[in-house]
């Protein structure tokens, strides 16, 4: 909203020594946000206002100088003008009827004769083009000149077009079209509400009018509109168009009826002083059902314990006359309720009655009357205190305690923790190679993504790290370990997403990605340390399949039954599909599944009170063995006297026979009670050995 | 006897002094103390002597002997040290060789500043919740006073799902369900972290963006609280001289209403580029809880009163590391994020 800051001047005294800056801070000081001065094209300064949704009153000038005056304490007046109405009376030259009085609570109209269009005088068109409107023609520009002025949208019709010279505000009708101001033929429906002569709509209600009862330069007499609208209907209306104009943004927000009168009888003495009209006598005015004004019984200890102030009534009252609510002082001691609110003692009157102002619809609870009392006393009075009431245990919970986790180990082991969308393409499950019908396809998808590359709701976190790599890539940046805690989202197997939220849900994953020329063991040193540092104990890395992963190198990371995390050297057709010339493993860890596995306080286990015995064990053993089956196997038989079976040692080469390996072992050998002997090592030593030999065919390395 | 004594001593005394390295000193050791040696000799002597000149000797030779011995142990203590100052010399490196073992990792600079949020929350009483990011639409906007024709629903352009389903357009959410959990139970203190999404990409606004919402409900909680918080809290990020500045605005959730500026903290309020020379920098919302939205939360606001706050942390990221792209954040360039160590 831009305000010439001569044209506020002429409804409002600014005290002399209210430069512009300190009257920008001022108004911004009772939420009137001031974002910039400007300068308009002839050097005039131009305030430019951002008002907030609730206050459709201060998008006119009018507006802003009735809280100008209400801070100075200086009065505003409106706006000077002498109508020289007469002749015939208007209602018998037109007709209007409304047909439903909750959309349109009022309608009112002047008929305007013998106009002569034309340009503007320079003066009008200089103020709209300080306030950002372009002028058109005389017609046009008094009604927007008294739309800027106080806040009223008016419309003129060629009222000679007007068929039956009638107006019916209606629902428009189904299939009904209209060609706009703009040159748009809109299709309306019933939602849509139309103003209409005797034949055909002629304008959407409160956003723009038709083609066809424009005023041009032909026209003669005029039917000058003011009307109200109801703001959900308008606001509908012009979402359902896709059409917002300067009058359906006033409307939509909820205007006052009472404005209709005076913004017909100015913009009539305009087009009088400028374009040689006579005004017909009196308004055409439907308004049937004339609101009375809201009446809020306020507590003033309330007010006092919301704010944590310890203002008088009388005070109060005075600060919302200023800002033209009427309040009665009701002197009946109402006592300090629970609604106190643990406020000061209040002296004097303790309720006020308040009556809103017509203009100020907004204002509608207490907490409203509450509201203006603090920005009109002002905000920074208020003191600032840290709450008085009980002690509470903060935290984080134990949830983001395990996030936080996770972060500091990963960082300690060199991993750069990104952040990417959780929307992403639904063709990066074609790219990942993932095949119909699998559980990551069970995507969630945003019906109206700003790109299509933004339509899926991630499954996995793997598309994000992968475009974090060709991001990094295409940098040049060819090595890299990365990190992102982030949240899958799921629809559940089965459920059509008409089921609403319970569909849905949502997942918690790390994603761990190394590239460049990473193997499969870098990617599973970093995993077995995450896991060891969340304190989860017991982990198996299994072999394991997964379409977009190599399936020789891909493994999963179980414990007590639960799959903890999926890990891989990517497939090559993976790393095709995505044009990527560098190597990349990557792990997904189910969060899910570690958080009930997650230990955060360990026990201490005794250190061993007597020496060791090591032996070290070299074993040949057929190649396809997994080591992890020798040394569970070396536990087993090695029995209870086995307290560590350390692999320190992998060979296959021409020392040995074709198709067997060397897996060499470190074995500790301790009891909790007593220094163990040769001799009672000799014999787990043998079990061992045979066990290699039963169960894998294997022999000692000699 | 004794002649010989003050001989081998004299001897003793000038071959010492030329004793330069360990191996001149094992000669000496072998030529005096050895088992031919001048010491050794004369004890071996004393056998030979009369008894009362053999008490005398003998302890002249012991003397000696013992003296000797001291001189041996000193020497090779003095004569380790030089060998190992030059062995230390010789074993010199270039220090300015770059250390080994993996480089540190980053947090992402969004995480470094949620973290500091909810720590100074978390000192200050406050639980940290979190919420589904995929929400329907009461939890979203009718508990939270935002009917499906209210003019705030258009700054919150939303994704949908379905029309009833939505990707949360802020965490305010997160309150109505704590709410909904703790009433009628007070103090409640919660912060709500989390991701959130609208449909806005340019160079300020990111789809996908971080919020942290705080709510406070208490009998007799007030303004003048929310601003002591709000205080507290600008404090402890922005640094202990920090001002805030409260102006009247509008939130449907809440009502009075403000948004919160805090001084510049890097001109302390003098107007600099990062405040565009305000000297303020726009970083929170906040207000009392409107009435509604405390019974949709089941409380009774004649019983209760509210305050919640809220603020974009991307915006905050940006202001501290002076990061003048949003999309910097969502790039994950690695040499941006190296930055973060």
């Amino acid at each position: 909203m831009l305000v010439p800051l001569k044209w506020l001047k002429e409804l409002v005294k600014i005290p002399s020594g209210v430069e512009v800056d300190r009257l920008r801070e001022d108004l911004t000081g009772i939420g009137l946000a001031v974002e910039a001065v400007e300068s308009s094209p002839d050097g005039e300064q131009v305030l430019c206002f951002e008002i907030t949704t609730n206050r459709p009153d201060c998008l006119s000038v009018l507006g802003i100088a009735r809280e100008a005056a209400a801070l100075y304490r200086t009065g505003y007046r409106r706006p000077a003008f002498r109508l020289a109405e007469g002749g015939q009376p208007a209602s018998d030259l037109a007709v209007a009827a409304v047909t439903d009085a909750a959309l349109c609570p009022r309608y009112g109209a002047r008929v305007v004769e013998g106009i002569r269009i034309g340009p503007s005088p320079d003066w009008l068109c200089a103020r709209l083009e300080a306030a950002g409107v372009r002028p058109i023609n005389n017609v046009v520009d008094a009604t927007n000149y008294v739309m800027l002025e106080l806040g009223q949208p008016l419309h003129a019709f060629d009222f000679d077009t007007l068929a039956g010279r009638r107006i019916i505000v209606r629902p428009a009708w189904e299939e009904e079209t209209l060609v706009t101001l703009d040159g748009v033929e809109r299709l309306l429906d019933p939602s849509i509400l139309v103003i209409a002569d005797a034949e055909r709509a002629v304008a959407l209600a409160g956003i723009m009018g038709g083609l066809d009862t424009e005023v041009t330069a032909s026209t003669t007499n005029i039917l000058l509109e003011a009307a109200n609208f109801d703001a959900a209907c308008i606001r509908r209306g012009s979402r359902t168009l896709a059409l917002r104009t300067e009058a359906s943004l006033r409307f939509e927000k909820g205007l006052d009826p009472e404005q209709v009168p005076g913004a017909l009888d100015r913009a009539a003495a305009i087009l009088e002083e400028i374009a040689g009209g006579r005004t017909a006598t009196g308004i055409v005015d439907v308004y049937p059902d004339p609101r009375e004004p809201d009446r809020i019984d306020t507590r003033v200890s309330r007010v006092n314990g919301l704010l944590g102030t310890a203002l008088a009534g009388e005070e109060m009252a005075q600060l919302l006359a200023r800002l033209d609510f009427g309040v009665e002082i009701l002197a009946e001691v109402d006592g300090t309720g629970p609604g106190n609110g643990g406020a000061g003692p209040s002296n004097g009157a303790d309720r006020l009655l308040v009556s809103v102002p017509s203009f100020r619809r907004d204002v509608t609870l207490e907490a409203d009357v509450a509201e203006e009392v603090a920005r009109l006393h002002g905000y920074d009075r208020i003191e600032s205190k840290l709450p008085s009431g009980l002690l509470t245990q903060g935290g984080l919970g134990r949830w983001l305690e395990l996030e936080e986790r996770i972060r500091s180990v990963l960082e300690g082991l060199g991993l750069q923790e990104t952040l990417s969308y959780s929307f992403t393409a639904p063709d990066v499950y074609d790219r990942l190679e993932i095949p119909p019908d699998h559980p990551l396809r069970s995507f969630v998808t945003v019906a109206n993504p700003l790109a299509e590359e933004q339509r899926a709701m991630r499954t996995t976190l793997l598309p994000g790290l992968m475009n974090v790599i060709m991001h990094n890539v295409d940098r040049r940046v060819n090595t890299g370990r990365i990190f992102e805690i982030a949240r899958t989202y799921h629809l559940k197997q089965g459920e059509p997403p008409q089921r609403g939220i319970e569909a849905v849900s949502e997942r918690r994953n790390v994603g761990v990605a190394c590239f460049g020329d990473p193997n499969f063991f870098e990617l599973k040193g970093l995993i077995s340390n995450l896991l060891a540092g969340l304190g989860v104990e017991g982990v198996e890395f299994l072999p394991a399949r997964a379409e977009f992963m190599h399936p020789g190198r891909c493994a999963e990371a179980r414990t007590g039954g639960h799959k903890l995390a999926v890990l891989g050297e990517l497939h090559p057709k993976v790393l095709r599909n995505y044009d990527l010339k560098v190597g990349v493993a990557a792990a997904e860890v189910y969060l899910d599944a570690v958080f009930p596995v997650a230990v955060q306080v360990r026990r201490y286990r005794p250190l061993p009170k007597f020496p060791p015995v090591v032996r070290d064990l070299a074993l040949i053993v057929p190649r396809e063995i997994p080591a992890a089956a020798v040394t569970s196997a070396i536990r087993e038989a090695g029995g209870e006297l086995v307290s560590e079976a350390a692999l320190f040692d992998v060979y296959e080469g021409t020392q040995l026979p074709p198709g067997t390996k060397s897996l060499a072992f470190t074995i500790t050998y301790q009891a909790p009670d007593r220094t163990l002997t040769e001799a009672e090592v000799r014999e787990p030593q043998e079990r061992i050995l045979k066990m290699i030999g039963d169960r894998f065919g294997g022999r000692l390395r000699t | 006897m004794p002649e010989q004594v003050s001989e081998v001593e004299a001897l003793a005394k000038s071959a010492f002094d030329q004793v330069k390295t360990p191996e001149d000193l094992q000669s000496f050791r072998i030529e005096f103390l050895g088992k031919k040696g001048m010491i050794t000799y004369l004890l071996k002597g004393l056998g030979q002597l009369p008894p009362e000149a053999r008490r005398e000797a003998g302890i002249r030779i012991n003397l000696l002997r013992q003296e000797v011995e001291d001189l041996i142990t000193l020497k090779e203590s003095s004569l380790g040290r030089e060998a190992e100052a030059r062995r230390l010399e010789a074993e010199v490196i270039d220090v300015t060789l770059p250390g080994k073992g993996t480089p540190l990792g980053s947090r992402h600079p969004v995480n470094l500043v949620i973290l500091e949020i909810k720590k100074i929350f978390v000192s200050l009483g406050f639980e940290v919740w979190e919420g589904p990011e995929i929400e329907t639409d009461y939890y979203n906007f009718e508990a939270l006073n935002i009917g499906r024709d209210h003019p705030a629903r258009d700054t919150q352009d939303s994704f949908y799902i379905t029309p009833d389903i939505l990707l949360r357009t802020h965490t305010s959410p997160v309150q109505i369900r704590c709410m909904e959990i703790k009433a009628p139970e007070v103090p409640l203190r919660m912060v709500a972290v989390g991701k959130t999404y609208r449909r806005d990409n340019d160079a300020t606004h990111s789809p996908m963006f971080h919020q942290v919402e705080g709510l406070v409900v208490d009998r007799g909680t007030s303004l003048a609280e929310l601003k002591g918080t709000l205080l507290a809290f600008a404090r402890r990020m922005f640094g202990s001289e920090t001002r805030i500045r409260l102006r009247p605005s509008h939130f449907p959730f809440t009502e009075p209403s403000a948004e919160v500026d805090v001084s510049c903290p890097i001109c302390g309020g003098g107007g600099c580029g990062v405040c565009k020379q305000s000297g303020w920098l726009e970083i929170l919302g906040a207000g009392m809880v409107h009435p509604n939205v405390l019974r949709a939360g089941g409380y009774d606001p004649e019983a209760v009163n509210g305050f919640a706050f809220g603020m974009g942390v991307e915006r905050i990221a940006m202001q501290r590391y002076a990061i003048d792209n949003m999309r910097l954040l969502f790039e994950n360039d690695l040499r941006f994020l190296g930055q973060f160590r």
